[in-house]
């Protein structure tokens, strides 16, 4: 609008000075050249919209007007009424010619910022790409750019065995048609384009692009197209060039994501060595005492008196007994381990539970002094029986070998904030602070005496106890002794 | 004539059958092994057998097939062997008809204390009067249970309870055995927790330490059991 009032203006101010200058020279040519001078104004008005262009056409025909005069005479005035069309002709080519390249100027600048606008998004897309974390981001990102670049929506397909399968789709809501699947596979299965724009899969109303890298096509980008309006070149190109760089950054994360996974690999096949090591170390002594104990009632040329060999047959009991609690533990590992079935919890009165825990104690210790303290009314907790009743024994066969057998156990089960608190607590000679910071790594014969490993029972507990959502403390108590803590989350109940 | 009980015992193993049959002869069985399913089969249905002891980890078939074939047709009870862990299959043989079960490794004097118990399952059937186990009497004509001569006030269904068990001396009866018995079939077995309180309540009734009790014993993860005579 601004312009418009421009033009107007100069060509009124055009068309008024040269009517001024005329006056100066002679009658109704002034009006006539008024004429002409406002013609050529309109005309460039019309094509370059631009005021200084009328003010030249203006000028060309004030100029075209002067030079009869400098020419001399009113003489031929046929003659002047053919030089005034002419010129009038002229002004207004000047003026449509100096509107057109004006024109041109102006698209030639639009299409250079736009151009510029696009390496500035391409430049951001890359940034955005190279830093963005992980696979599933990673793929959201490379169709969120398309859709900024082209405000297409797009569809991400991967490998799943030899189909493929959508694994991501911009925006979310995008409706995939299932024979779009179909022309999906095909890109995949041939590594060459297909939907829109190509001689595949014409009923397809998406273009898809393979991504391609060492091993073939790896996935495809199907872009939504819409057969109206389809994509400008520049548009083509950018999402192009999206997919080209995207196509980059997600082989790279592939191998990344390979090398982390052999990395946890290493770590868990360097864990399991350690944890076989110290379980066959632990073995290898309950072992010896059986076999030495056997070959010794066996040989008749051992002379032993009836109290030696009922005390040979008591050992040999005793550490088959061990040995039977050392495969129990272990089996509980395969329970609760992450490649396993996920851990069952039933409601288990807490009672019972330590009961049994008691029961199994006192046939393992007959004289053991376990002190039970438990809340009068009944506790319900979630939890896999079995497992949790192997750690209370863990625990309490831990403090009658470290905290001696004559001495008070106890074990204690208290309500705190929604979780069951079990504790297990002796009066022996507690832990050291080495001990305390190694409590729960399994490793093989810890202390070196003749008692068993404490290091596999305990890290078995805290795999239990975790698997159940709980966690496992162990330190020395203010009083004296050694405590043991465990917590086992406690539903929350319903009306 | 032969008074001895015959005992069937199918073992895969070696040792553990040469086991079973030093432990059970020595106490008065006589025994026979069967080392696979199919020959257990076909001694069940031509011998006069009166206890089946039956390992669930046969080679051949399913311990629980041989077990299911069986009670199609007999009664005989059945005591099944099975590994600690396998908490699953012990609550499917007990369910399928198995008397009570006894997991491996086992002490001797538990297995002979169990199929004596499970002996006496089949003598006496449902016609007691009464069961007396140290100072717990449980009777069942007069829908009573006294603990050293005192009466104990059980409600309806505590008193149901203690009587289905009470009337399988020394057998184990599964979490679901005894809702059943107790609520009926329809009632929702998979949640036991109404048996479990109920439970806990004929407890702090009926023993003197409902933490360790001495006549209904917890069998952890399965059911409970009363104490045999």
């Amino acid at each position: 609008m601004k312009r418009h009032i421009e033009a107007m203006a100069a060509t009124v101010f055009g068309c008024a000075a040269v009517c001024l200058l005329m006056t100066f020279f002679g009658g109704a040519r002034a009006l006539c050249a008024a004429a002409a001078v406002a013609f050529s104004a309109l005309g460039a008005f019309l094509y370059a919209q631009r005021a200084f262009v009328c003010i030249a056409a203006a000028l060309c025909s004030l100029v075209a007007w002067t030079l009869p005069l400098l020419r001399g005479g009113a003489e031929n005035a046929r003659a002047d009424v053919f030089l005034l069309i002419l010129m009038t002709a002229f002004s207004m080519a000047a003026g449509a010619l100096a509107g057109d390249l004006h024109r041109r100027l102006d698209e030639q600048k639009a299409r250079t910022s736009q151009q510029s606008t696009r390496e500035e998004l391409i430049y951001n897309v890359n940034t955005r790409l190279l830093s963005a974390a992980g696979m599933e981001s990673l793929m959201n990102l490379t169709l969120q750019c398309i859709y900024e670049m082209s405000a297409r929506p797009s569809a991400l397909y991967v490998r799943d065995g030899r189909k493929a399968k959508c694994a991501c789709k911009y925006p979310a809501g995008l409706i995939l048609y299932p024979n779009e699947l179909k022309a999906a596979q095909r890109a995949l299965d041939t590594g060459m384009p297909t939907g829109v724009g190509t001689d595949e899969c014409a009923f397809s109303s998406f273009a898809y692009t393979p991504l391609v890298s060492e091993g073939g096509a790896f996935a495809v980008i199907g872009v939504l197209m819409d057969v109206e309006a389809p994509p400008a070149e520049q548009t083509r190109k950018a999402i192009d060039l999206i997919i080209k760089r995207a196509t980059v950054a997600l082989v790279k994360q592939k191998l990344v994501d390979a090398q982390q996974q052999i990395r946890m690999e290493t770590e868990t096949e360097r864990i399991r060595g350690n944890f076989l090591r110290a379980i066959s170390h632990d073995l290898r002594s309950p072992l010896t005492a059986i076999i030495g104990a056997c070959s010794a009632l066996e040989a008749e040329s051992v002379k032993l008196d009836p109290e030696t060999r009922a005390q040979l047959i008591r050992d040999i009991e005793e550490e088959a007994a061990w040995l039977l609690r050392m495969v129990e533990n272990l089996l509980s590992v395969t329970r609760v381990s992450a490649d396993g079935p996920a851990l069952k919890k039933t409601a288990e009165p807490v009672e019972e539970v330590v009961g049994e825990a008691l029961d199994r104690a006192y046939k393992r210790f007959p004289d053991v002094l376990l002190r039970v303290d438990l809340p009068g009314e009944l506790m319900i907790v979630p939890m896999d029986p079995t497992l949790i009743v192997q750690v209370l024994v863990n625990l309490i066969e831990n403090a009658v070998k470290y905290g001696g057998a004559d001495k008070n156990i106890d074990l204690r089960v208290r309500e705190e904030g929604g979780s069951a608190v079990f504790i297990v607590r002796d009066y022996g000679r507690g832990l050291s602070e080495s001990e305390i910071g190694s409590l729960f790594t399994p490793s093989a014969c810890k202390i070196g005496d003749s008692t068993h490993g404490l290091g596999l029972g305990l890290s078995i507990c805290r795999s239990v106890i975790r698997a159940h959502g709980g966690e496992i403390y162990g330190g020395n108590d203010a009083g004296g002794g050694a405590v043991f803590r465990f917590t086992l989350p406690m539903e929350v109940q319903n009306g | 004539m032969d008074e001895k009980v015959s005992v069937l015992v199918v073992e895969d193993e070696a040792y553990i059958s040469r086991l079973f049959d030093a432990v059970l002869s020595a106490a008065g069985y006589r025994v026979t092994i069967a080392g696979n399913g199919i020959s257990a089969a076909a001694i069940l249905s031509s011998n006069m057998v009166d206890l089946l002891v039956l390992d669930l980890g046969l080679p051949d078939m399913d311990g629980l097939e041989v077990l299911r074939g069986l009670r199609a047709w007999s009664n005989i009870p059945v005591i099944v062997v099975s590994a600690r862990e396998l908490e699953k299959d012990k609550i499917l043989a007990l369910d399928l008809g198995a008397d009570d079960y006894i997991t491996k490794p086992f002490s001797a004097p538990e297995l002979l204390a169990r199929m004596r118990a499970a002996l006496r399952r089949t003598a006496s059937g449902a016609h007691d009067e009464a069961y007396t186990v140290g100072d717990l009497c449980v009777d069942f004509n007069k829908r009573r249970v006294t603990v050293a001569g005192v009466p104990v006030k059980l409600t309806h269904v505590e008193y149901r309870i203690v009587e289905m068990i009470a009337r399988q001396p020394g057998c184990v009866l599964t979490y679901a055995q005894i809702i059943r018995g107790v609520w009926g079939p329809y009632a929702p077995a998979d949640d036991n927790r109404i048996l479990r309180v109920n439970m806990a309540n004929i407890r702090r009734k009926i023993e003197a330490d409902n933490v360790s009790p001495k006549y209904i014993l917890t069998e952890i993860g399965v059911g409970y059991r009363m104490t045999g005579p």
